[in-house]
């Protein structure tokens, strides 16, 4: 069998290879060669910071929608030029390596950046059509609407009850004890940790275990009936069971709320959001279905990043 | 066997992931070598008479197997330990099944050696009148392989998309000697054996050739996370 050419196409003496190689072992075989000048994968796409957001920055019913947002500390800009669309009762998840401003650019959310002085947030953040960036913007009922939990458990020094009480009471939201019983018991309940608290609400929070502290936090957002909740690597603190239960009360909470997760794990990015968006250096770089962004990313730093290749 | 390296074993943080990925990789060019080489030598034991040949192609699909198992275990290990993603995943997940199909390719090559151990005592001349089909054959599907497994490793979508098109020479081949076998069955209808056995020789040959062309496809998944396992041969160009 000699090299054969039909219709252009040529077919090297590939059944004969065995008699014209040397041979590797009794086998009699050879692997088939390499060819590494043409391993072109990936290669094509730009592994700088692209001009503009790649993939799909607008949602077809956002409750945030975020453009040209810039932030400096002092004068280093942390964030340059974000367009992000949030959509309306669904997980977003923010990714990148540490200092890529994706917590920075949560806080914008519910202006907690406005707690450091040197901060300074420019561009347009419309919750529903309205700007919060707004200097006449009331920064309470902001933070009512856009809740936050953070990545350390931090329950206030009282009781479990407390704890989840206290929102309601100040934002006004119960006329009485019986109503604000019901709103306690309701939001332990969404947060999954009624049952394991139901018979000691007196006792301090800080008393829970650390799992259970994170879901008394959950509660005590959700008690004054926010439309989002922020949550600044919520799990990071958590053993992978009390991290399971997080991200199962997180599905659940996506009926209701619409929630934005900045975590480092991204096998949690995948498993509880519906978009992702990739950060580097301040710059939003891809944002996506996460289906996509986990097996098909359109960008080489999102690649990079996702298979662990960021140097 | 080069250690040269691809974009897609290479660079990961983890050097141990790297190594992984490359032994698969390796796997996989060390698995399409012997299974090219498995079915020249069957075709050449088919058509050579050449028992010894053919006993080495049924012992040797034990290492095709062991291949199989082997790419299996460390696809399941990476999968576990890694939780790839990307690319990796990509790469992956058509290594795994390139594997499949390579296994398969090489339970059709020990069918053929074992009708060439069944065939050692018929006359010459009724042999060579199916030789030629069987050598044409054979050199197209190891070519056929061979390119897609290469098309693969190199993650080279042209390559791939012109090896799953030249699997219609193979099919046309196959077409032509089914009609040989006919008209020579008509003429001779006491070659109803052997024609039997050639038809089923013919038919592996052209399974090679289908599971090449499966093994192209995969490349575009890798390159652009397409599907086009379904999608007409004839339309691939279309694709990229």
């Amino acid at each position: 069998m000699d090299d054969v050419n039909i219709g252009g196409y040529q077919f090297m003496e590939a059944t004969t290879m065995s008699r014209d190689r040397e041979t590797r072992s009794e086998q009699g075989t050879q692997a088939l060669s390499r060819n590494s000048a043409a391993s072109l994968f990936g290669s094509e796409r730009g592994s700088d910071v692209p001009d503009n957001t790649v993939g799909v920055i607008t949602h077809d019913d956002p409750i945030f929608a975020c453009r040209s947002v810039d932030v400096f500390y002092a004068d280093k800009q942390a964030i340059f030029g974000v367009d992000l669309d949030i959509g309306r009762n669904q997980v977003i998840s923010m990714i990148g390596p540490s200092g890529c401003g994706k917590s920075t650019f949560l806080r914008c959310l519910n202006r907690m950046n406005d707690t450091i002085d040197i901060a300074r947030v420019t561009g347009r953040i419309e919750l529903d059509g309205q700007d919060i960036l707004d200097s006449k913007i009331d920064v309470v009922p902001l933070r009512a609407r856009v809740g936050m939990v953070f990545q350390k458990p931090n329950p206030f020094p009282k009781s479990i009850y407390e704890n989840v009480a206290y929102g309601p009471r100040i934002h006004g939201l119960a006329r009485d004890r019986v109503e604000l019983d019901e709103i306690v018991q309701t939001s332990l309940e969404r947060a999954g940790l009624l049952k394991e608290v139901k018979d000691r609400m007196d006792q301090p929070g800080t008393g829970l275990s650390g799992g259970q502290q994170q879901r008394l936090c959950i509660a005590r957002a959700i008690a004054v009936s926010p439309e989002v909740i922020l949550m600044d690597e919520p799990c990071s603190a958590l053993d992978p069971i009390a991290t399971a239960r997080i991200e199962d009360l997180i599905d659940e909470l996506k009926e209701n709320y619409t929630i934005c997760i900045v975590t480092h794990s991204m096998q949690q990015a995948a498993r509880v959001s519906q978009r992702t968006a990739y950060f580097h250096l301040g710059y939003l770089v891809e944002v996506d279905e996460t289906d996509k962004i986990f097996t098909n990313p359109s960008h080489k730093l999102t690649e990079d990043y996702i298979t662990g290749r960021f140097g | 066997m080069t250690d040269q390296k691809s974009e897609f074993t290479e660079g990961h943080i983890v050097r141990s992931y790297d190594a992984e990925l490359d032994r698969l990789r390796t796997l996989l060019l060390e698995m399409g070598g012997l299974v090219v080489d498995q079915i020249g030598q069957a075709v050449n034991a088919l058509t050579e008479k050449d028992r010894e040949r053919s006993e080495t192609v049924v012992r040797r699909e034990e290492d095709v197997n062991r291949y199989d198992i082997e790419a299996e275990e460390l696809v399941l290990h990476v999968l576990a330990k890694r939780q790839p993603m990307g690319m990796d995943l990509r790469a992956i997940m058509a290594i795994t099944r390139a594997v499949t199909d390579l296994e398969r390719c090489g339970d059709e090559a020990k069918k053929i050696a074992k009708i060439a151990r069944r065939r050692l005592e018929d006359d010459p001349t009724v042999v060579e009148a199916f030789s030629i089909a069987a050598d044409n054959m054979g050199a197209l599907a190891a070519g056929l392989l061979k390119s897609a497994v290469e098309a693969l490793d190199e993650a080279d979508e042209e390559k791939a998309i012109q090896s799953a098109q030249a699997d219609a020479h193979l099919d046309a081949e196959y077409k032509l000697a089914l009609r040989n076998i006919h008209s020579a069955l008509i003429s001779n209808p006491s070659l109803i054996e052997v024609a039997t056995d050639l038809v089923i020789v013919t038919k592996a040959l052209e399974r090679i050739g289908d599971h090449a062309k499966n093994i192209a496809k995969y490349v575009v998944f890798i390159v652009q996370g397409k599907d086009v396992r379904h999608v007409k041969t004839k339309a691939l160009d279309k694709e990229i």
